[in-house]
């Protein structure tokens, strides 16, 4: 190791950003080595003092002075801990890994965080205690989670895992109170008769697995998987009684149990929830994501699309080859729970077929499993005429408003839908073709009614009412562990789709209002660190390509436009459409989709652009000498003080060497080392031969990384000089010196000297095509 | 030997020590659990047992390896609680060459080295003093200080590396001047 790398790890270990491996090597160093301990010691002192000015400036100290720690001690004392990145990043890799446990000396209980969680832990009474560290709780500690799940761990050897929002208080050993939230308890033989209160239940354990629904505002549900409990109503009547596994009760307002069927999920909405790493690297190999939602145009809706006697292969496979021409590379579908309950096998096919067809057409499938738009009610069967100029006149919700009123206590529907579901995934889970599989689309739209289609929005509706199918969604799905990510979106700025956005492996949103709604919601998705999926965003005029484009693009947001060629669904409506504005001639404006039925663009411009924004999403840049970032070059480099002309085509350079792009040393961050370059030799130099092809067109620019002082010279003529140093590339358009380039052999030479640790020095040459105006 | 001292008058004294070590404490800490951020809780937590040891106190003894030894324990205590809280898992041989090799950091030490980085901070170029200071007074996130400055964090890291060699060089000099003053 050299000096200045010991410095550089030693500044790293000191501001805590080193990897284990390296801390493990320096440490060996620190140990053994005086000098290298002092030099530690140094920048200890450095970050410290720096620090403690910065304290003081600000008057912010955060210890507290020590009279006030005298009082402190009598006092009742609150932390609220909120995670640290650090700790968030640690938690992503494993979803629900404990972490604080202290195997020696367990605390009474010891709490864990999925990724994203936002909680608070408070303290009550510790007279002549300290507060405890870390995240455990004793009698007296409260845990708010807000966000995301949390598993508790018992000294006793109970374990209970609580989904958000949850608050509870440790009453004692082997007494919790859940005020609020949806938590589910292992007791193991050791720890019976643990007990757990709620607003309404006091549930004792008698060996078991069990679930509690609390929740303040409405009556508490106890749920038993194993064994038995004892369960009594708190309120009038105080009934009690013994449960057995899979039996389940809800106190009612006058203290009866009211037996309700027992549906307690094994399985989390987050248990194997893609880690957000792993997400990344995903998404990292994917180019960006662009294609629409399809339906064929003589489907009026999903049952018409997938039931056996309308199926049309011959017509998808030629609408999508629209969608390939338009370099779409993903197409989004909705399924629909009736068309694989009237025909599973013969559903499944199809679903195949249509995977193997959109292949063809080099398209990716993200499907939809639910939905909560427009139509309640479906039936399956011939689907009804569209209504003449109504948009989307026969789209069906699957699995429709009614169905959802009823969900909680119809086990056969949820048996139903819970086979639908596992069935689908169960079969594809490990489907190249399959992108994403999107599990629920607008949950908490209003249901519309055909027959009633000017009052459609009038009849009142329970919003929520999606929620527990949206949860079983995810838990049905998580328990096939398929290997492609879920996601579910947030689409409604007022009611609680949220919780999904900790349960889904991808982030999406829709969004018909355009590029400012957009922003909005990137901002607010941009803290789950996942990629982001805009799986409905175009509706003209208020919503258009050329407008939201850019912005998707250069975010890297997956996007999903409605609706591919104008067909049954009559999406080129608009909206209003359903309020007494329907008008059977074309409008002017299309609402949605994008080409006729005869294969012509609506807009044969919006394509172009399409297209464009693609191209642009692509490699613009062609390399004349390539930068150690894509493919290192061979270079010719000196590090002994050439003679004058050594930047001249006419120079003799045999007697330099060979080496790969990329001169340096580690230290330099971000650094492509393809030749070391220690910087004991202080300077260097280097000699690149092209040739440039007058047929190539585009701007001439230069990519370039110098740590510290460098001058680029092309055929001799000096086009770049810089005395500073760079941390990363930069781009430098020399379009000036584009007279400079010969046709046949050209010569690119670079001197780099260095005087500090952290050399450098990389070149990439080439020529860039012009962004498309339209672009900004 | 304990000595049993009357109260309150030897408490007085026992606080100024303990006000005065704070800093070598915080940096004993520092330099235990390098990038932590609970490095000032633990510091709390061991203000809170060395005031609950005030009597056990040996007066006759250094102050500072008497805290520094609670400093250790504490250290230790919530590295077993957090084992994975860390950035780097640091094993007990690390702790006692931190510990061994800051028996020698005096309080006294400190204070001029603190005062040779304030006039050392003041000839850096105010951008280089505005990163200093937001590298250190903000309790922000890495992401909030890279956008601050623009930068990315591998060139946050490195301009955070110059800044900090070109500093220690300096203190390493004006304490050197210092030296040869005395």
């Amino acid at each position: 190791m050299k000096a200045y790398q010991l410095e550089a790890m030693i500044q790293d270990l000191v501001d805590g950003c080193i990897t284990q491996e390296d801390f493990d090597e320096l440490s060996g160093k620190l140990k053994s080595n005086p000098e290298a301990m002092s030099l530690y010691l140094e920048y200890v002192d450095i970050a410290n003092i720096a620090t403690l000015d910065a304290q003081e400036k600000s008057h912010f100290t955060p210890v507290v002075p020590i009279q006030q720690v005298i009082r402190r001690q009598e006092q009742r004392s609150l932390k609220i801990a909120v995670l640290a990145a650090a700790a968030v990043l640690l938690m992503a890799l494993t979803v629900m890994r404990l972490f604080f446990v202290d195997v020696s000396n367990p605390a009474m209980l010891s709490v864990g965080f999925s990724s994203g969680a936002e909680f608070t832990i408070s303290h009550d009474s510790f007279r002549e205690k300290e507060v405890p560290e870390g995240m455990v709780l004793e009698p007296g500690s409260r845990l708010v989670l807000s966000y995301g799940t949390a598993e508790l761990t018992f000294r006793s050897g109970v374990k209970a895992t609580v989904i958000a929002p949850a608050d509870l208080t440790l009453h004692g050993e082997n007494k919790l109170f859940l005020s609020q939230g949806n938590a589910w308890f292992s007791v193991p033989p050791e720890a019976v008769g643990f007990q757990v209160k709620s607003h309404d239940l006091d549930i004792v354990d008698l060996g078991t697995e069990f679930g509690v629904l609390a929740d303040p505002n409405d009556h508490d549900e106890v749920h038993v998987i194993k064994g038995r409990v004892r369960v009594s109503a708190k309120r009038v009547r105080k009934e009690s009684r013994v449960l057995s596994a899979n039996e389940a009760c809800r106190a009612d307002p006058v203290g009866r149990l009211i037996t309700i069927p027992s549906h307690w999920p094994k399985v989390l909405p987050t248990t194997n929830r893609w880690p957000v790493t792993k997400t990344k690297e995903w998404y990292a190999k994917l180019p960006w994501l662009i294609g629409c939602t399809y339906i064929p145009s003589n489907a009026v809706n999903q049952l018409e699309m997938w039931q056996a006697d309308t199926w049309s292969p011959q017509l998808i496979d030629r609408e999508l080859q629209l969608a390939e021409d338009t370099e779409f590379n993903m197409i989004r579908v909705y399924l629909h729970d009736l068309a694989f309950k009237q025909d599973p096998e013969g559903f499944l096919e199809r679903m195949d077929q249509f995977l193997a067809l959109a292949k063809n057409h080099d398209l990716k499938v993200i499907f939809v499993i639910f939905d909560d738009s427009w139509l309640d009610q479906p039936r399956a069967g011939k689907q009804p005429a569209p209504l003449p100029g109504v948009h989307n006149s026969g789209w069906l919700q699957s699995p429709g408003f009614t169905a959802l009123e009823r969900y909680t206590e119809d086990v056969a529907l949820r048996d139903r839908l819970k086979k639908y579901v596992t069935s689908v995934l169960n079969r594809f889970k490990d489907d190249e073709r399959v992108l994403i599989w999107d599990l629920y689309n607008q949950p908490g739209q209003r249901p519309h009614y055909r027959d009633d289609i000017h009052g459609a929005n009038k009849r009142s509706s329970k919003r929520s009412a999606f929620e527990p199918l949206l949860y079983d969604a995810y838990v049905w799905a998580r328990s096939v562990s398929p290997s492609q990510p879920l996601t579910s979106m947030i689409w409604h700025p007022e009611f609680g789709t949220e919780a999904a956005l900790d349960w889904a492996d991808v982030s999406s949103f829709l969004d018909n209002s355009g590029s400012s709604g957009i922003s909005s919601w990137l901002e607010r998705l941009k803290g789950h660190k996942r990629p982001i999926f805009s799986t409905e965003c175009i509706a003209r005029p208020g919503a258009t390509f050329d407008g939201c484009l850019t912005l998707l693009r250069r975010n890297k947001v997956a996007t999903v436009s409605w609706g591919l060629v104008a067909g049954k669904t009559n999406t080129i409506y608009p909206w209003g459409s359903w309020n007494g504005q329907a008008n059977a001639s074309e409008p002017k404006v299309w609402l949605q989709d994008l080409y006729r039925q005869d294969g012509s663009p609506y807009d044969a411009h919006e394509i172009d652009l399409i297209r464009n924004h693609v191209l642009l999403s692509q490699s613009q840049r062609q390399y004349l000498i390539t930068p150690a970032t894509t493919s290192p070059a061979e270079w010719l480099y000196s590090m002994v003080a050439p003679s004058e002309n050594w930047n001249q085509m006419a120079y003799d350079d045999s007697s330099w060497k060979n080496g790969l792009g990329g001169f340096g040393a580690e230290g330099a961050p971000r650094a492509h080392i393809g030749t070391f370059w220690s910087g004991d030799e202080t300077s260097i130099w280097l000699r690149k031969k092209f040739i440039f092809d007058e047929g190539l067109s585009g701007k001439l620019f230069m990519e370039i990384y110098h740590d510290d002082s460098a001058v680029v010279y092309l055929n001799g003529v000096q086009i770049y000089q810089a005395n500073d140093y760079q941390t990363e590339y930069k781009l430098v358009d020399l379009s000036r010196y584009q007279h400079l380039l010969k046709s046949g052999d050209n010569l690119l030479s670079i001197r780099c000297d260095d005087d500090l640790y952290g050399q450098y020095i990389d070149v990439g040459l080439g020529l860039m095509k012009e962004e498309n105006k339209t672009n900004q | 030997m304990t000595q049993e001292f009357p109260e309150p008058g030897y408490y007085g004294e026992y606080i100024k020590l303990l006000t005065a070590h704070q800093p070598v404490l915080r940096g004993l800490i520092l330099a235990m659990l390098p990038g932590n951020q609970d490095v000032d809780d633990i510091l709390q937590n061991t203000n809170l047992i060395l005031w609950e040891k005030r009597k056990k106190y040996n007066w006759a003894m250094d102050f500072k390896p008497w805290a520094c030894t609670f400093a250790r324990n504490k250290v230790r205590e919530y590295r077993r609680k957090n084992v994975s809280h860390a950035c780097v898992y640091v094993d007990d041989e690390f702790l006692d060459a931190v510990a061994q090799a800051n028996q020698d950091h005096s309080s006294d030490d400190f204070r001029r080295k603190r005062e040779a980085l304030s006039l050392c901070m003041s000839r850096l170029k105010p951008r280089e003093k505005d990163m200093m200071d937001t590298f250190y007074e903000t309790k922000e996130s890495m992401e909030f200080r890279m956008n601050q400055f623009a930068m990315s964090a591998a060139s946050l890291r490195v301009t955070m590396h110059r800044i900090r060699k070109k500093l220690r060089l300096c203190i390493e000099t004006r304490l050197a001047w210092e030296g040869n003053l005395t």
